[in-house]
């Protein structure tokens, strides 16, 4: 027909796609990558409420110190950062960031800016710092979809990496400008999990090495590491008490062990603690254990003994138990005492209440209330204990380490809030399994009914011809379609399991809705900056920036400034000035001496002031806006904390009245001379702040100060910002005596 | 120990284990710790600020973080109650069960998921007077 030198075929472009999109293999396809890349988008683009909002912006506290780290590791390299010895925080002590940093997320950020610039897209770093988080969500959303489908099948993938892409446990700390370890250890977290069931189920070294790199990854961006680290463990010997020992897990966990053994101890603050620490101990001990199991195994395949197979598992059940019965016994009386305060605190949670009151006052810390569940969780509440139900209905090895994860996680998320972050993936993947079951059980029903109602219409005339032959069930799904579902049960009728899809779709559309409002309203608030109302009335408190630069600009190079320990960070980045004591809470003593300075009265504070070098003295004052997380409501842990080094010099008996803390005229004198009561409310009894109150009524508290006339005799008030959020003051030199 | 032939007949079903798990999730999700940590009371008291008579409260208002016992407990229990409902619509299915127990846990899965729901709703709402607005 055609001479023409080159083939060409005979259909155009609209049939070659229909022809590929009538297959159901590319429908599905196409569905699934549609759906996924949708999943990406959104994870994505939920988490930027802030930056649209206002600006894209670092938020919080602890992200401006990791921000200055990456400046510092893409500014000076890899080895001055690795061997950075900070002389601009905890004046006089210094900080040696180098070894005790998790460095994950700077080179995550630092590895992104190197990448983002080699292709010309040059994007500012304190852009890349602000969207890692929102990247690496969209990234935890895949790994979700792999997680699901190793575990059961692909549609439980995809309902969990459309789970795990806005529930707001995990929106909570990955928001856009959220530059904190969190964002980038969710996401090692569940890759690491996703690896080790991957090299359970495969048993071979490859996979496992796979897991260990990915355990690296973990241990170089969270202290949480060491949560994979017992988890392990525990799900290796609940595997071989019930009996589903295998070589695969042999295979797994001693390539896992030796290869991410060695990786994490690369990691400075880890180091030798790897094998020497108490806090991994499982994790050494199991690895010793099963290699002395299957050397036990190896000599019985040798002696060939069937009963030595029972009698060596009773050896090494009864070895197991002593082990733990003289470890618990050591810890008890006191003799070994294995982990940290901050760990310790999950096993037994009064304790840090008891003796630590620096763990004890972090806000995040506190024990979880029956609300944050629903409220960061949504119907991931309902259908996690069905998803456990059907992880227990069919016992595969990745589902028991689902249900173990799961388990331990949300333990440990009643005990501290915080850790709801790391119960979320647990959370999405139980859900995922029970609603995927739920809707795939109903549309199998569906279809059957389906499939007998059309035999059903030809049934009349086929049934005479088709009556002998036909196999009976099919005789009878057809009567039964035919007779017009009469005497079936509900669960095989269309109308029910119709209800069923309907009632999931509702769930999930609420779940969505929901998601989106705790997002905007909750969670994406640039704590930097205070922003109240919307439209016209919209009202943005920028008092802190303001503070931190009048630092920057109107101080000298060296100054100190002294502050509660809380705000560190933040002076340190944007002030760029040195601070007696940060966030970083590695020194108890040296934050109660600034808690005992701000408590104690003006002459007192001042001798410790000049002992620690201080030139400024910054405090946040709430009481002129109502903000409401300021100095005074903060005070107690001041008075705590001082007191518990200083217990001569700081009782908090003094501080009370009626057994609560009150500034007020009902407060103690004590109270109402202390250095942060003087620097708070200075110039303050002359306001008038609300209409039919009197001058020197506080928002926050509700009630008038107790002292107005406040004088100050060492200090001087250096700078008070707009609405006087930050208070700065300059220490008075020495007088002149002659 | 002497009583069983092999170590196997020592171990117990899934199904009493998924049990077990179900209660540790009601007591977890109830918020114990909190309860045993802060210690608040059963229920809070308000003033009615017209009669001056002091009425229970049993929802703490405006913070998302302070609970009172009962109500964290009833909290918990909707919780597992909705899991239950689930659970239940997927029983509904298992083809060896007769007509009326299939019936049975499918209706009974239907109206005690819906149940928790609503009721879980409206104590958020109660809670958090701002919710979704």
């Amino acid at each position: 027909m055609s001479s023409e030198a080159h083939y060409s075929s005979g259909a155009s472009l609209l049939e070659t796609v229909k022809r590929y999109l009538t297959k159901t293999k590319s429908q599905e396809l196409l569905i699934r990558s549609t759906t996924l890349i949708s999943i990406y988008l959104l994870a994505f683009c939920v988490r930027l409420f802030s930056v649209l909002r206002y600006e894209s912006v670092i938020h919080e506290f602890d992200p401006y110190f990791n921000y200055r780290s990456t400046i510092k590791l893409v500014t000076e390299g890899f080895y001055e950062f690795w061997n950075w010895f900070d002389a601009e925080s905890w004046h006089p002590l210094g900080r040696v960031v180098g070894g005790t940093v998790y460095p994950g997320l700077m080179w995550t950020a630092a590895i992104l800016y190197k990448v983002s610039s080699f292709l010309t897209a040059c994007i500012k770093l304190r852009d890349i710092c602000v969207f890692t988080a929102p990247f690496f969500a969209g990234n935890t959303a895949m790994v979700a979809y792999l997680f699901g489908k190793e575990l059961k099948d692909t549609e439980t993938g995809l309902v969990a990496a459309a789970l795990m892409a806005v529930v707001p446990g995990y929106i909570s700390r990955s928001v856009a400008g959220s530059f904190d370890n969190e964002a980038v250890a969710i996401f090692a977290l569940t890759t690491t999990f996703y690896l080790w069931v991957c090299a359970v189920n495969r048993g071979t070294v490859a996979s496992g090495v796979f897991a260990a790199f990915a355990y690296l990854y973990m241990a170089a961006s969270w202290g949480a590491y060491v949560f994979i680290s017992n988890l392990i463990p525990l799900y290796i010997i609940i595997m071989f008490v019930i009996g589903r020992y295998s070589r695969r897990i042999y295979v797994a966990y001693t390539t896992f062990w030796t290869v991410g053994g060695i990786l994490a101890m690369q990691i400075r603050f880890i180091g030798f603690n790897h094998v020497l620490s108490n806090e991994l101990l499982s994790w050494n001990a199991v690895f010793a254990a099963l290699q002395v199991w299957e050397l036990i195994v190896f000599l019985r395949a040798k002696l060939g003994d069937r009963k030595f197979g029972q009698l060596a598992y009773l050896l090494a059940l009864g070895a197991v138990g002593v082990g733990a019965g003289a470890v618990v016994i050591l810890i008890a009386s006191g003799k070994l005492n294995p982990w940290t305060g901050r760990f310790w605190t999950l096993l037994d949670p009064t304790y840090a209440k008891k003796f630590i009151p620096i763990v004890a006052s972090v806000s995040e810390h506190q024990p979880t209330t029956w609300a944050s569940y629903i409220f960061d969780l949504h119907v991931l509440v309902f259908a996690a204990p069905a998803g456990l139900y059907f992880c227990f209905k069919k016992l595969t090895d990745g589902t028991i380490f689902l249900t173990v994860f799961a388990l331990t996680a949300i333990y440990f998320s009643g005990i501290m809030v915080r850790l709801m972050l790391v119960a979320a993936p647990a959370f999405v993947l139980l859900s995922a399994i029970s609603i995927s079951s739920t809707l795939a059980s109903a549309s199998r029903e569906l279809r059957l009914h389906a499939a007998a109602s059309e035999a059903a219409k030809s049934a009349p005339a086929a049934e005479a011809a088709a009556a002998a032959a036909a196999p009976a069930k099919k005789r009878a799904a057809s009567k039964r379609a035919a007779a017009g579902s009469d005497g079936e049960p509900l669960p095989s009728r269309p109308v029910s399991n119709w209800a069923v899809l309907g009632l999931t779709a509702l769930a999930l559309m609420g779940y969505a809705g929901h998601c989106i409002w705790v997002t905007s309203e909750a969670y994406s608030s640039p704590s930097i900056v205070l922003i109240s109302g919307w439209g016209p009335h919209r009202h943005v408190l920028d008092d802190f920036r303001e503070a931190y630069y009048w630092l920057r600009h109107n101080t000298k190079p060296d100054a100190k400034i002294m502050s509660w320990w809380d705000y560190g960070y933040q002076i340190t980045a944007m002030g760029n000035r040195t601070v007696i004591v940060d966030n970083n809470t590695w020194n108890n003593t040296h934050i109660a001496t600034v808690g005992r300075a701000m408590a104690s009265n003006e002459t007192e504070a001042y001798k410790i002031m000049r002992q620690l070098d201080v030139d400024y003295a910054l405090v946040i004052f709430g009481g002129m806006s109502g903000y409401s997380s300021d100095d005074i409501n903060k005070f107690l842990w001041m008075v705590r904390i001082g007191g518990g080094v200083y217990p001569d010099h700081i009782k908090e008996s003094n501080y009370l009245n009626n057994g609560d803390y009150t500034v007020s005229d009902r407060g103690t004198p004590t109270m109402l001379n202390s250095l942060m009561y003087k620097l708070s409310y200075y110039d303050f009894g002359n306001i008038m702040t609300e209409h039919n109150k009197g001058t020197g009524y506080d928002r926050v508290r509700g009630y008038e100060i107790g002292k107005k006339d406040v004088t100050l005799e060492h200090l001087d008030e250096a700078f008070t910002s707009e609405h006087w959020i930050v208070r700065i003051y300059k220490v008075k030199d020495l007088e002149n005596r002659f | 120990m002497g009583k069983f032939s092999s170590l196997e007949e020592l171990r117990p079903s899934p199904m009493l284990v998924c049990t077990l798990v179900l209660v540790s999730y009601f007591f977890v999700t109830a918020g114990v710790a909190y309860d045993i940590i802060n210690e608040p009371p059963a229920v809070g008291a308000t003033t009615d600020p017209v009669t001056g008579a002091v009425k229970p409260m049993t929802f703490m208002p405006y913070r998302l973080n302070g609970q009172f016992i009962l109500e964290g407990i009833s909290g918990g229990f909707f919780y597992t109650l909705g899991g239950v409902g689930i659970i239940l619509l997927d029983l509904s299915r298992d083809k060896n069960k007769s007509t009326l127990f299939r019936n049975f846990f499918m209706g009974m899965g239907f109206f005690l998921t819906l149940l928790s729901w609503a009721a879980c709703m409206t104590f958020i709402r109660i809670k958090m007077p701002g919710y979704m607005r």
